[in-house]
């Protein structure tokens, strides 16, 4: 097994929101390490920032201040599209209401991101199918999102972000409609995957995923204010 | 690409269906208007593409084949003299008023040609032939200028200027632009519509083998004075720009197809971008994922096209019925690849530049608004 890497890294980071006269400080600088084989739990009560963490990680969102580092790639200097590049390639995110495309059937969701990397339709819902299953939800992949269940566009959102199986998985409150059976499975599933040299990054309220994390960090008003290993 | 576009559009289809009647309607509206506009223009001049003229003779302040003036006769034997004239033969127009055996009255351009070289012969003939007209008194008349079309029999009498004439010749589609045409002999034209016998309306040449219509027109125009020669298709041409430029057909034609596209790409743009508004979030998410702004820019464009393309292909269906139908009225015209071609074009433009709209939206869209 290959010495732990750094994945991505924030330097000094800071997201400002200006709405009118108001500015929000929805993120301070922020100096933080993403490793390889590691599952990072990222906590806080609601409005702390911990979206906001993620998402610069996740290059969805500039920051305001510092630098995003994705690969060893400072991504500042990117385009739209080597922008987007990056993003496909190394970067799978379960968002935290899900974002199933929704003219879109489960399959044709988990098969997006694999047609957007160049992959043919068929091969593309192939690879798609095989995640499915892997997620119990094979039975449902000819469904669009809105007749699913929560915790069944939960695991289409978490098969969609595996599908292109990316080196870092930004997790924003993946559990939080699952009982503790699926959780359970979940989440073993994202320590393993982590044990496999990807970088896991969970957001989460839920103290009961304490137990599968390596790392946890705790923000609060947009700081880190402690972290635990 | 195109299975993503097709599962936009066939998750909102009440919006794909109104862009589709969108593109439907603009396109039979422009392709009906030019039917029209390609009908009228061919009536324009259907008296000289309809001749087997290779030149028109005509007073040198004649521009349009339907108000020709008069020309001397004399210049008919001279004009035989001009190398390269093969035949020179009289042809009369005349206004007169016609009566038929049932009562009907419809004003007529009396046609007079001249046989036996028939330089201008009555064309579409259903019944009888054109040998007809030499008989006493004998006409041709188009079914569809005459309401009682199904009583029409060959031989039958009418009044003509209150003399007595036969329908001899019967014809099916061969209209006049002014009105109903009735073509008969030179010299009852003359008598029916009260033309001198010096004159004529146009001497119509045809040239010899070996000799081309320009060079036999040239050498008319330069060898008489009060005359102009004009080669068919030239004379044809400029019939129609005359009657274009003093008539606003033209004008109100490209004016209505202007409408069209503008309007259908209004109902069009409008309904993709509305289509676009709602499903924002799964744009977004696109990008969030990793689609650039080209690969949206793409889907939006490819559902245009499978919109624009189903719109097509029904406005085609339903021009195509259109032109029968018209023409068993007696509006009779073809549309030419030309017409289908730029049919197309306008298909092209009403959809692509209505999806202008909704492609500026969906991109400027940031993908971090996944998260509201
Ligand atoms: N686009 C935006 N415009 C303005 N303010 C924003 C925007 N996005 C986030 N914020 C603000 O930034 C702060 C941090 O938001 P963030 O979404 O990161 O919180 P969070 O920790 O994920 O909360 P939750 O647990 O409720 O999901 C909040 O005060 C929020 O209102
Ligand atoms: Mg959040």
């Amino acid at each position: 097994m290959p010495e732990p890497e750094v994945l991505a890294r924030l330097e000094e980071a800071k997201k400002v929101y200006r709405t009118g006269d108001t500015t929000i400080t929805a993120l301070d600088a922020t100096t933080m390490d993403i490793r390889s084989e590691e599952l990072v739990l990222i906590e806080g009560p609601s409005g702390s920032g911990k979206t906001t963490l993620i998402s610069l990680i996740g290059c969805v969102i500039y920051p305001t201040d510092g630098k995003v580092f994705v690969r060893g790639v400072h991504t500042s200097g990117l385009n739209d599209r080597e922008l987007s590049k990056l993003r496909l390639d190394n970067i799978g995110f379960v968002f935290q209401n899900f974002n199933l495309i929704a003219p879109f059937s489960a399959l044709d969701n988990v098969a997006f991101p694999l047609r957007l990397m160049g992959k043919s339709g068929r091969e593309a819902r192939r690879e798609a199918l095989a995640q499915l299953e892997k997620l119990g939800l094979a039975g449902r992949r000819q469904n669009r999102p809105r007749e699913l269940s929560g915790g069944q566009k939960q695991r289409v959102a978490i098969a969609r972000a595996l599908a292109t199986n990316p080196r870092i998985l930004l997790c924003d409150e993946p559990t939080a409609s699952l009982d503790h059976a699926s959780l359970d499975k979940i989440m073993s599933e994202l320590r393993n995957l982590s044990r496999e040299g990807k970088a896991v990054v969970v957001v989460t309220h839920d103290p009961r995923l304490e137990e599968y994390a390596d790392r946890i960090v705790r923000v609060e008003d947009g700081k880190i204010v402690d972290e635990k290993t | 690409m195109f299975r993503q576009a097709l599962q936009f559009i066939n998750y909102d289809k009440p919006k794909a269906f109104g862009a589709t009647l969108g593109v439907l309607v603009a396109i039979f509206l422009i392709g009906q208007q030019a039917g029209i506009f390609i009908f009228l223009t061919s009536l324009m001049t259907t008296l000289v593409d309809n001749s087997k003229a290779d030149i028109w003779v005509t007073n040198d302040k004649a521009r349009d084949a339907n108000r020709l003036g008069t020309i001397d006769m004399r210049y008919a034997q001279e004009l035989k003299s001009v190398p390269g004239v093969n035949m020179a033969s009289p042809l009369v127009l005349a206004g007169a008023n016609a009566k038929l055996r049932n009562g009907e009255q419809l004003p007529v351009q009396l046609v007079g040609v001249e046989a036996p070289e028939f330089l201008l012969e009555p064309w579409r003939v259903v019944k009888g032939s054109k040998y007809g007209l030499l008989d006493n008194g004998g006409v041709s008349v188009d079914v569809f200028d005459i309401s009682s079309m199904d009583s029409l029999v060959a031989g039958e009498p009418l009044e003509i200027n209150g003399e007595r004439s036969y329908i001899k010749t019967i014809t099916r589609g061969a209209r006049g632009f002014g009105g109903t045409l009735m073509v008969t002999t030179v010299n009852r034209a003359r008598t029916l519509g009260q033309v001198p016998s010096n004159k004529a309306s146009a001497i119509l040449l045809t040239v010899k083998d070996g000799f081309s219509a320009d060079s036999v027109a040239a050498a008319v125009n330069r060898s008489f004075f009060g005359i102009r020669a004009w080669e068919r298709e030239a004379f044809s041409r400029q019939t129609r720009e005359e009657n274009l430029s003093n008539s606003g057909i033209g004008t109100s034609t490209f004016t209505l197809i202007i409408f069209a596209i503008i309007s259908g790409m209004v109902i069009i743009g409008l309904t993709l971008y509305s289509a676009a508004i709602e499903r924002l979030n799964d744009y977004a998410t696109m990008k969030a994922i990793g689609a650039s702004n080209g690969y949206v820019t793409r889907i939006i464009l490819t559902q245009a096209l499978l919109i624009a393309t189903v719109g097509f292909a029904l406005a085609a269906l339903l021009l195509v019925g259109f032109r029968k139908g018209i023409a068993n009225a007696g509006v009779i015209f073809e549309y030419g690849w030309m017409l289908w071609a730029g049919l197309l074009l306008a298909t092209l433009l009403l959809s692509l530049g209505g999806a202008l709209l909704a492609i500026f939206r969906i991109r400027k869209v940031e993908p971090a608004s996944v998260f509201r």
